[in-house]
């Protein structure tokens, strides 16, 4: 972790370069020092490796129904395809009904009730209050206008 | 200052403001409940809402449930021993020996009134506070306030929850990555790779719905459910109206953990929770000896020492926060950036004319958001008790969702919905090897009001502006201040090794 947050640094240093002077300044006079600061951090991990991972081994308290890692990012990677996919209204209402009855294994009324009730309460109070915009996602917004020439 | 206190109270009185007001009122006493989110986690839901907003409007939705996103912590904390955040673990310490012993109405009333009395006198800091700082305000140029920024940040390094460096490099990162877009004085363009959606930088929305509510519920995820299945709700016993009179009945109790609070909350970066047990530890320190029952077993001080700082606090972080437009925690890092969007300065704008008004605004929401979220949590501790047993398996999907609604919501693009997701992950590996999201998201709040005042500076005095009285003077006592508790430590292991030397080596005289 801190190597990669070293690189980063590292990355905006460099890219510093390519722009004007003054454009430079600020980057150099923070960039120079965080990059030292987690090249410091790094010599401490390789020091003390595994020390730092907190909260992220198996050791760590898990209750049930608990995701192992990889279940956890299949999940946030579905969310995200979901919401660009399908849109908002429909990825609130099958994410957290889906997510609900196969992890939680609460029954699919529940699941439904809790997902169909967020879904109204954002629709309400965000889009017909507030007026906040719906993404209308990748299916409906552009692939079928494209298929059905609409 | 009379008429900006009635153009404040006028602004406060239109009743859009006041739904507003009882709103963010209601959702941060639930937000406050549930463990593991809190008053910085509803701001950022909060915020994509509150900046289509008018500005009073919008800073009053905010502002209010940023004052009061402490209070409801109290009820959970006594009840369960289950603090909903950082802000309410002190309470545990007397409070959850008050409610075994049956007294927990008693705590939990106590702890809500003092949180009430201290948010007053946190307010009348503020108020207090204002005529002092304004000429100091005017004093200060471009030069002396990039210095203070940098100094805002290093400090914030020292006493933010990560170690020192990991502290300072979340720091570093937030500003790089608040640099990213055109540089303001001659807009040209800085790290955007040629993608057109970062021209305008990356937007503070996203980027902390990212890095605090998706990397949170990512880790809910990990987490599972909680453990402790057999928590039982506690026999609630009877003295509510007992509760309420002994906040003034121990007055020193309530006064003094709200000045402690009201105090931290002008140092950047220490938050509800260093207020908390900073409050405490003063109050049990001056009153030893001196109360029913010892500290940490259920004395009633105790709970009023730990729930006065909490909103107390808010009063005292406000003032860097207008006067400076420097954030003494992540809570005022997103006012501030609100402040920002919603086309307020903060700085001599907010001491000055309408926004000397809208300051006023601001103290009376701390008054009048105060005592309605007091009075709502004691009338509804009961149910609202109830929410902490929300599981994880409901929560996450649904603040994900919400979540990824609020970011896509700020501009309507998508690119926004891939900047939280993509700074989720990296704010979930930053918690997962203790690196500091507060100090990060600050060190982006900052950055651009930092280039602005160091292009400034460097365009009136050239480099020269380091040497000016004030800025040597902010240096000075910056070093002072960073040298001295490390010489001291080091002066006090070598005081301790000999010592231990000395008790080691054989007594001559035996």
């Amino acid at each position: 972790m801190s190597a990669g947050l070293a690189l980063l640094a590292l990355g905006f240093i460099v890219l510093a370069f390519e722009v004007e002077d003054v454009a430079r300044y600020m980057p150099f006079i923070v960039g120079v020092p965080t990059f030292l600061l987690a090249s410091l951090a790094t010599i401490t991990d390789i020091a003390d490796r595994g020390a730092r991972e907190v909260a992220d081994g198996e050791e760590r308290d898990v209750g049930p129904h608990a995701l192992s890692k990889r279940a956890m990012w299949g999940w946030i990677a579905l969310l995200f395809g979901m919401f660009w996919f399908l849109g908002m209204v429909p990825t609130i209402l099958l994410y957290i009904s889906g997510y609900m009855h196969i992890v939680g294994r609460e029954r699919a009324l529940t699941a439904a009730a809790v997902a169909g009730g967020t879904t109204l309460v954002v629709y309400l109070i965000f889009v017909k209050l507030l007026g906040a915009g719906v993404y209308r996602g990748y299916l409906v917004g552009e692939l079928l206008p494209a298929v059905t020439g609409g | 200052m009379l008429e900006a206190m009635i153009a404040g109270m006028s602004l406060l009185a239109d009743p859009q403001v006041i739904g507003l007001v009882l709103i963010a009122v209601v959702l941060a006493q639930i937000v406050a409940v549930v463990p593991g989110l809190g008053g910085t986690f509803l701001l950022v839901l909060m915020l994509p809402f509150a900046v289509v907003l008018d500005p009073g409007p919008g800073i009053a939705l905010l502002v209010a449930a940023m004052v009061t996103s402490g209070t409801g912590n109290t009820v959970t904390s006594v009840f369960f021993g289950v603090p909903g955040s950082g802000a309410g673990v002190a309470v545990i310490f007397d409070g959850y020996p008050l409610a075994r012993q049956g007294q927990a109405r008693r705590a939990v009333s106590a702890g809500l009134t003092a949180s009430a009395v201290g948010g007053l006198i946190g307010a009348m800091a503020i108020a207090l506070a204002l005529p002092v700082v304004r000429p100091l305000v005017l004093l200060l140029g471009p030069p002396e306030i990039f210095v203070m920024i940098l100094i805002a940040v290093f400090f914030i390094g020292f006493i933010a929850e990560a170690p020192l460096v990991r502290s300072l490099v979340s720091a570093g990162l937030g500003m790089l990555i608040g640099l990213v877009g055109q540089e303001p004085s001659t807009a040209t363009l800085r790290f955007t790779m040629d993608v057109l959606y970062l021209w305008d930088g990356i937007k503070l929305v996203p980027f902390m719905l990212g890095l605090f509510a998706i990397s949170e519920m990512m880790d809910l995820m990990r987490r599972g459910n909680s453990l402790d299945d057999d928590r039982r709700k506690k026999d609630a016993g009877a003295g509510t109206r007992r509760g309420i009179l002994d906040v003034f009945r121990h007055w020193e109790a309530t006064v003094r953990s709200s000045l402690v609070g009201a105090c931290v909350g002008i140092i950047p970066g220490l938050g509800s929770g260093a207020a908390q047990f900073m409050g405490y530890g003063h109050v049990a320190k001056a009153l030893r000896g001196r109360t029913e029952v010892e500290f940490g077993k259920g004395a009633i001080e105790g709970v009023i020492a730990a729930d006065a700082p909490t909103n107390a606090i808010e009063g005292g972080a406000l003032i860097p926060t207008l006067a400076f437009g420097i954030p003494g925690s992540s809570s005022m890092a997103i006012l501030l950036g609100a402040f920002l969007m919603l086309g307020i300065q903060p700085g001599r704008a907010m001491l000055e004319g309408e926004g000397l008004a809208l300051t006023w605004m601001i103290i009376w929401i701390l008054v009048f958001a105060n005592l309605v979220a007091a009075g709502l949590v004691l009338s509804l501790s009961g149910p609202l008790a109830r929410l902490a047993y929300t599981r994880n398996t409901i929560l996450a999907p649904v603040i994900l969702c919400i979540a990824l609604f609020g970011a896509y919501v700020t501009t309507l693009h998508i690119g926004d919905v891939i900047v939280a997701v993509v700074v989720g992950v990296i704010g979930y590996f930053m918690k997962t090897h203790d690196y500091s999201r507060a100090a990060m998201i600050i060190g982006f709040v900052l950055a651009p009001l930092g280039e602005r005042n160091l292009i400034l500076a460097y365009n009136i005095h050239g480099w020269g502006f380091v040497t000016r009285p004030i800025v040597l003077g902010l240096l000075t006592v910056f070093l002072l201040s960073s040298i001295a508790p490390v010489l001291l430590n080091r002066r006090r292991r070598a005081g301790g090794d000999a010592r231990t030397e000395e008790a080691d080596s054989p007594d001559p005289s035996r």
